[in-house]
C-alpha cells in the first residue's frame, strides 16, 4: 500500500510536468518517500521484509515448488524419517510435510490478510466517523468498542467457531471481528488530534465537503496508523489461526494450515518419536510473526522518526 | 474608502461549553466573545488587538463560520451569513459559494499545510473542489499564485516540510488568494516567524492588498505592528472591545487604561521615545469567569466603586473613535458642564 | 569589575540524520560581574545553543563541541565531568527557561522544587524550617503573594506570568553568580512581559548577579542589557555597549534587524526587508555568512570571513565595510533606501 501511494505520487509528479512543458518543476521529496528511503536504511527490515516476500512467494507457487499432493493418503509410508524424497519426512497419513507446510502458508497468510481486511474497514470506518463527528455517533461507538473488548478472545472465538462451524472462513471472520475496536479507538485519536489541526480549518474555509476534507486531508494523515497496525494485525492474525486451529475450530483437516498440523502431532508418541512432525510448522509460524513484528516495527519508526531513538 | 460596509458584525458572542462532574453536564461556558459589534469597509484593514485569551482569534472564526456563534448577526455585503436572534443562517451551499469571497490565513505556518500533499495540490485544492478549473489549468493558476507570493514555480512540487516558516506562510497566502477573494482574515500570520522575515510577509501582504483589492482583519497580539499596518484597530479585553478608534488616535491618544498600559508595555528601540510605563497588577482573569462590571476593574490602576458594579457603555468620543470607560465619560461630561 | 564567564572560540555541531549542522562557529565573549549581556538573533543562530554549552546541557550525542573554552571563575567547564557540572549547575550557574509550563514538573508542589534545589546544593533538609523559610524569602523577592501558601499549591494553579515568577525565584536559590535567560518572556503576553522585566531589572539592582540574557526581541534587549551581542549564522557579528550600538548599528544585519521593525516607520511607507534566508548551517560557509542577503557585499565578502574589529568605545562588528571606512555611510543609505 505504501508503495501504491508513492507510485501514486509520481505519477502525479509527473503529470504536472507535462502539463506546464516549458517550466520545470523539481518533484519534492513526499513523506511516503522520505519514509520509503528510512524504512530501507534498516537492515533488519529489509531481511523482514525479504522473508515475507519469500512466504507470499511460496504461498502463490506452492503447486510449482513441490510435486506432492498435500492432501493424497499413502498409509504404506507413514512416519518417514526425513530422506531425499521427503525433505520433511511424512505424517500419520502417510502425507508429504514439507509439501503439507509449503501450502499451509497459504491458509496463514490467507487468514492473517483477510481477518486484518475485516479488521481494518470496520476499524477505521468507525473511528474516523467517530472522530469526526463526535456526539451521539462517537458515544454510541466508544461503548460497542467497550463492549468488544470485554470478550475474552479465545472464548468468543469458540462459542463463535461451534456456532459456525470449524472452517477457515470463520478463523477470518472470528479474529476479523474481534480485533477491530483497538484500531478504531486509536483512529479515532488520531482524527481528533487532526481535526484541531489548522489546515483542516483551511480546507473548511475553502468550502470543501465533509467527505472530501475525510478522504483527501484525514485519511492520509491517519495512514501512517493504519499501516502500522495492519502489519502487525497480519501476525495477530496467523497466530490465531495457529491457535483456533491447534484447538480443532480452525481450519479443518485434510486441508493443510500450520497450526492443525500442531495439533495432528499433539501426542506423545509424536512428540518424541517424530519431531518432523512439529518442529517445522513450530518454526514457521514464529518465523513469519517475528518477521511480520520486525518489519511493523521499522515501519513504525521510519513513519515517525521522533520516536526513534 | 467606500461608505457600505463589506462586513458588518453586530453584537458577536461566542461561548465554548465547559463540561464537568460525573456525567459530564454542561456547568459554564467559556466567553471567549463576548458581544462584539464593528464594520469593515472596502479596502481597509482592521486590526484587532489584544493578549492572549482575550477572544481575538475566535472573532476571525466566527465570522468566517468556522465556529458556531453564540449570538449575534455578521453581513458580508448584503449577505446575512447568521444572525442567532431572527434565526437566520445561509444555507451551506451558499456559504460555500461565498467562501470563495472570504479567506483565512493562519498563525502557524507548521500546522496549517497538510503534510502529505504537495504545494501545487495546497494551492490549487480549492478551484478544484468548487469546480472553477480543471486540474491542469488550476495547477497553472496555482503556479502563478506561488511565483507573486514570492516562491519559485519550480518549487510547486515540493511538500511543505522542505520548506521554511516564512516560504510556508507565502504557501498559505497563495492559497488563501485562489479564489481572488474580498476579505482575508489574517490570525496573527507573522507571530511564529523572525523580525527579518516579518518584514518581508508584511510587505508581500500591503503588495497583494493593492493589487488584488482585499479587505483584511488583521489579528495580532504586536501593538508596532498593527500601528504600522491597520487603518482602524479594536483593542479587546475578556471578550470586549475597550476602545477603538484608528490607527493614528489609538497610539496619539489613547483614552482607556488597558490601551495605555498596552502601549507603554511595548518595549522601545529609542530611549528618547518613552512613555511613563503603567505596570498592570496581575494577569488576565479566567474568560470561563469574568468579572463583574467593566471586566478591566481587577488590573485597573484608576478603578473606583461604579467599575465594580455596571458595565460602561461604548461612548464616542471624537469621530471613529469609541471607548468604553467610565473615566472618559467623567470627564467628558465635566468638559462639557465647564 | 571581575570577570565571571568566558568564552573562547566556542564551536559546536550538531549530527542529525541529514548530515552535519554547524549551530555555534567561534564564539567568544565575556560577561562581567554584576553585567547584563544580551545576545540578540533569530532562531537558528545558535543562542540557544551556546546557552547550552555554558550549562554543560548540550543534548547527547548530537551535539558535539569542536572546539573552544568555557571559562567560569577561572575553571575550565568543558574539561568538566558530569558530577562536576551538577556542582555548577542551578548552583553557581542556573537558568530560566521560555516555557515556564514545562520546565516545572507537574506533579510536584512549588515548595519541593523550590527546596529540592536547596538541599542538593546547599545541604538544607526539605521540609525543615530553614528551607521553607529561605523558599518563603525567595517567593516574596520574586513578588508573589502569600508565599507560604503557595508552597503547597502545583504549577497547574498558577498562570504563565507567574510561573515565571516561580522559575525565578527557583534560579535565585542559591545565589547564583551567574543568570542564563533563554528567551524568559517570549512566551509571555505584553502587560506580563513588562512585569517579568520590571522585576528582572529590579533584581540585577539588588543582587548583582550577572545575566546572560537570549532575546530575539531588540527591544526586551534595549531594555535589560548592559552590552549587546548581535548573533548571526553561528557568529556574533556585532558588539558593543547597548546605548551605543542601537544608536550606531553598524552591521549590515544589525541595521537590516532594527529597520525591519515597524515600530518606527510611519504608516504608509515601506519596510525595510532583508531579502533572503538565514543559511542552513549544513552547507560550508566561507566568507561573511550574511554575505548572499547583503546589499553592500563585495569581492572580498564571499571568500575572506570578517573578523570583530572594536572601536574605542568598546563597540565592535565583523564587516569588510568597516576598512572601507563606510559605516557612518552605510547607515545613511539605509535610511534612504527606506
Amino acid at each position: 500500500m505504501l508503495l501504491l501511494t508513492h507510485v501514486l505520487d509520481t505519477i502525479r509528479g509527473f503529470a504536472i510536468m507535462n502539463k506546464s512543458a516549458p517550466l520545470k518543476i523539481s518533484k519534492g521529496q513526499s513523506l511516503w518517500a522520505i519514509t520509503l528511503t528510512r524504512l530501507f536504511k534498516n537492515k533488519l527490515a529489509i531481511v523482514a521484509f525479504s522473508v515475507i516476500i519469500l512466504l507470499i512467494l511460496m504461498a502463490i507457487f506452492a503447486p510449482v515448488i513441490t510435486s506432492f499432493d498435500p492432501n493424497r493418503i499413502n498409509l504404506s509410508n507413514k512416519f518417514q524419517k526425513p530422506d531425499d524424497i521427503h525433505r520433511l519426512g511424512t505424517d500419520d497419513f502417510g502425507r508429504d510435510v514439507l509439501t503439507r507446510l509449503i501450502y499451509g502458508t497459504r491458509a496463514s497468510l490467507l487468514v492473517g490478510l483477510a481477518s486484518t481486511g475485516i479488521s481494518v474497514t470496520i476499524g477505521v470506518t468507525l473511528g474516523a466517523l467517530s472522530g469526526y463527528y463526535g456526539g451521539w455517533i462517537d458515544n454510541l461507538v466508544m461503548r460497542l468498542v467497550d463492549i468488544f473488548m470485554c470478550f475474552p478472545f479465545f472464548l468468543m472465538a469458540i462459542v463463535l467457531a461451534s456456532i459456525l462451524g470449524p472452517s477457515i472462513y470463520t478463523v477470518m471472520i472470528v479474529s476479523g471481528i474481534l480485533s477491530w475496536p483497538s484500531l478504531a479507538r486509536m483512529v479515532r485519536a488520531e482524527v481528533l488530534a487532526l481535526k484541531k489541526r489548522e489546515f483542516i480549518e483551511a480546507a473548511r474555509a475553502l468550502g470543501l465537503n465533509v467527505s472530501s476534507i475525510i478522504i483527501s486531508h484525514i485519511l492520509p494523515n491517519v495512514f501512517s496508523v493504519i499501516i502500522v497496525y495492519a502489519t502487525l494485525g497480519i501476525a495477530g492474525g496467523i497466530l490465531g489461526e495457529a491457535g483456533l486451529s491447534y484447538l480443532g475450530l480452525g481450519v479443518k483437516q485434510p486441508q493443510p494450515s500450520w497450526g492443525n498440523m500442531l495439533s495432528a502431532a499433539q501426542n506423545m508418541s509424536s512428540l518424541m518419536f517424530y519431531p518432523w512432525l512439529w518442529i517445522p510448522p513450530g518454526i514457521m509460524i514464529f518465523l513469519t510473526t517475528l518477521s511480520i513484528n520486525i518489519f511493523g516495527d521499522a515501519l513504525r519508526d521510519a513513519l515517525d522518526p521522533k520516536q526513534k531513538k | 474608502m467606500s461608505e457600505k460596509p463589506l462586513i458588518s458584525v453586530t453584537n458577536i458572542k461566542t461561548y465554548f461549553p465547559i463540561y464537568g462532574g460525573v456525567f459530564s453536564r454542561q456547568v459554564g461556558d467559556v466567553k471567549a466573545v463576548d458581544g462584539l459589534s464593528f464594520d469593515i469597509y472596502e479596502g481597509e484593514i482592521f486590526g484587532l488587538v489584544g493578549e492572549s485569551g482575550c477572544g481575538k482569534s475566535t472573532v476571525g472564526r466566527t465570522i468566517l463560520r468556522l465556529l458556531d456563534p453564540t449570538a449575534g448577526k455578521v453581513k458580508f455585503r448584503d449577505d446575512i451569513l447568521f444572525s442567532v436572534e431572527e434565526n437566520e443562517r445561509l444555507s451551506e451551499e451558499k456559504m460555500r459559494l461565498l467562501r470563495r469571497d472570504m479567506q483565512i490565513i493562519f498563525q502557524d505556518p507548521f500546522a496549517s499545510l497538510d503534510p502529505r500533499m504537495n504545494v501545487s495540490n495546497i494551492v490549487s485544492e480549492g478551484l478544484i473542489a468548487h469546480k472553477l478549473a480543471k486540474r491542469s489549468e488550476a495547477v497553472e493558476i496555482a503556479i502563478d499564485l506561488l511565483e507573486r507570493c514570492g516562491i519559485a514555480g519550480e518549487n510547486a512540487g515540493k511538500y511543505p516540510h522542505e520548506f521554511s516558516g516564512g516560504q510556508r506562510q507565502r504557501i498559505s497566502i497563495a492559497r488563501a488568494l485562489s479564489f481572488n477573494p474580498k476579505f482575508i482574515v489574517c490570525d496573527e500570520p507573522i507571530a511564529a516567524l523572525d523580525v527579518s522575515i516579518q518584514a518581508q510577509i508584511l510587505t508581500l501582504m500591503q503588495e497583494l492588498k493593492e493589487e488584488f483589492n482585499l479587505t483584511y482583519l488583521f489579528i495580532s497580539h504586536d501593538l508596532g505592528v498593527v500601528r504600522y499596518f491597520c487603518d482602524r484597530i479594536g483593542v479587546m479585553y475578556l471578550g470586549n472591545f475597550v476602545e477603538t478608534g484608528t490607527s493614528e488616535q489609538l497610539f496619539d491618544n489613547p483614552l482607556h487604561p488597558y490601551t495605555k498600559a498596552l502601549l507603554s508595555s511595548m518595549p522601545l528601540l529609542d530611549s528618547g521615545l518613552e512613555m511613563e510605563r503603567i505596570i498592570l497588577k496581575g494577569s488576565v482573569p479566567s474568560p470561563a469567569n469574568p468579572p463583574s462590571g467593566c471586566k478591566f476593574h481587577t488590573r485597573c490602576p484608576f478603578v473606583f466603586e461604579k467599575c465594580k458594579m455596571e458595565k460602561p457603555e461604548m461612548i464616542e468620543v471624537e469621530p471613529e473613535h469609541w471607548v468604553a470607560c467610565f473615566l472618559v465619560e467623567n470627564s467628558s461630561e465635566n468638559q462639557n458642564e465647564g | 569589575m571581575s570577570e565571571i564567564l568566558r568564552i573562547r572560540d566556542l564551536a559546536i555541531d550538531f549530527n542529525t540524520s541529514e548530515g552535519i549542522v554547524s549551530a555555534v562557529r567561534g564564539v567568544d565573549l565575556k560577561i562581567s560581574e554584576g553585567e547584563v549581556l544580551g545576545l540578540v538573533g533569530e532562531s537558528g543562530c545558535g543562542k540557544s545553543v551556546t546557552s547550552l554549552a555554558v550549562m554543560g546541557l548540550l543534548p547527547k550525542p548530537e551535539g558535539v563541541l569542536k572546539s573552544g573554552q568555557i571559562i567560569f571563575e577561572n575553571k575550565n567547564l568543558t574539561a568538566f565531568r558530569e558530577e562536576e557540572w551538577q556542582k555548577i549547575r542551578g548552583n553557581e550557574i542556573s537558568m530560566i527557561f521560555q516555557e515556564p509550563m514545562t520546565a516545572l514538573n507537574p506533579v510536584l508542589t512549588i515548595g519541593d522544587q523550590l527546596g529540592e534545589v536547596l538541599q542538593v546544593h546547599k545541604g538544607i533538609r526539605l521540609g525543615s524550617k530553614e528551607n521553607i523559610d529561605i523558599c518563603v524569602e525567595n517567593l516574596i523577592k520574586v513578588g508573589i503573594p502569600r508565599p507560604q501558601q503557595v508552597l503547597n499549591e502545583y504549577p497547574h494553579q498558577f498562570s504563565g506570568g507567574m510561573r515565571q515568577r516561580i522559575m525565578i525565584a527557583m534560579a535565585l536559590s542559591c545565589d547564583p553568580k551567574l543568570i542564563i535567560a533563554d528567551e524568559p518572556t517570549t512566551a509571555l503576553d505584553v502587560t506580563i512581559q513588562a512585569q517579568i522585566l520590571d522585576l528582572l531589572r529590579e533584581l540585577k539592582e539588588t543582587m548583582k548577579t550577572s545575566i546572560l540574557f537570549i532575546t530575539h526581541d531588540l527591544g526586551v534587549i534595549h531594555e535589560m542589557a548592559d552590552r549587546v551581542m548581535v548573533m548571526y549564522a553561528g557568529k556574533i557579528v556585532e558588539e558593543g555597549p547597548t546605548k551605543e550600538l542601537f544608536a550606531n548599528p553598524s552591521h549590515p544585519y544589525t541595521q537590516g534587524l532594527m529597520h525591519s521593525r515597524p515600530g518606527k516607520v510611519k504608516k504608509g511607507d515601506p519596510l525595510y526587508c532583508i531579502p533572503g534566508m538565514v543559511p542552513s548551517g549544513r552547507q560550508q560557509i566561507i566568507g561573511c555568512a550574511f554575505e548572499p542577503r547583503c546589499q553592500y557585499s563585495f569581492r572580498p565578502c564571499k571568500t575572506i570571513c570578517p573578523l570583530l574589529e572594536f572601536n574605542e568605545k568598546g563597540h565592535g562588528y565583523a564587516c569588510h565595510l568597516s576598512k572601507e571606512g563606510g559605516i557612518a555611510n552605510v547607515g545613511k543609505a539605509v535610511n534612504i533606501s527606506n
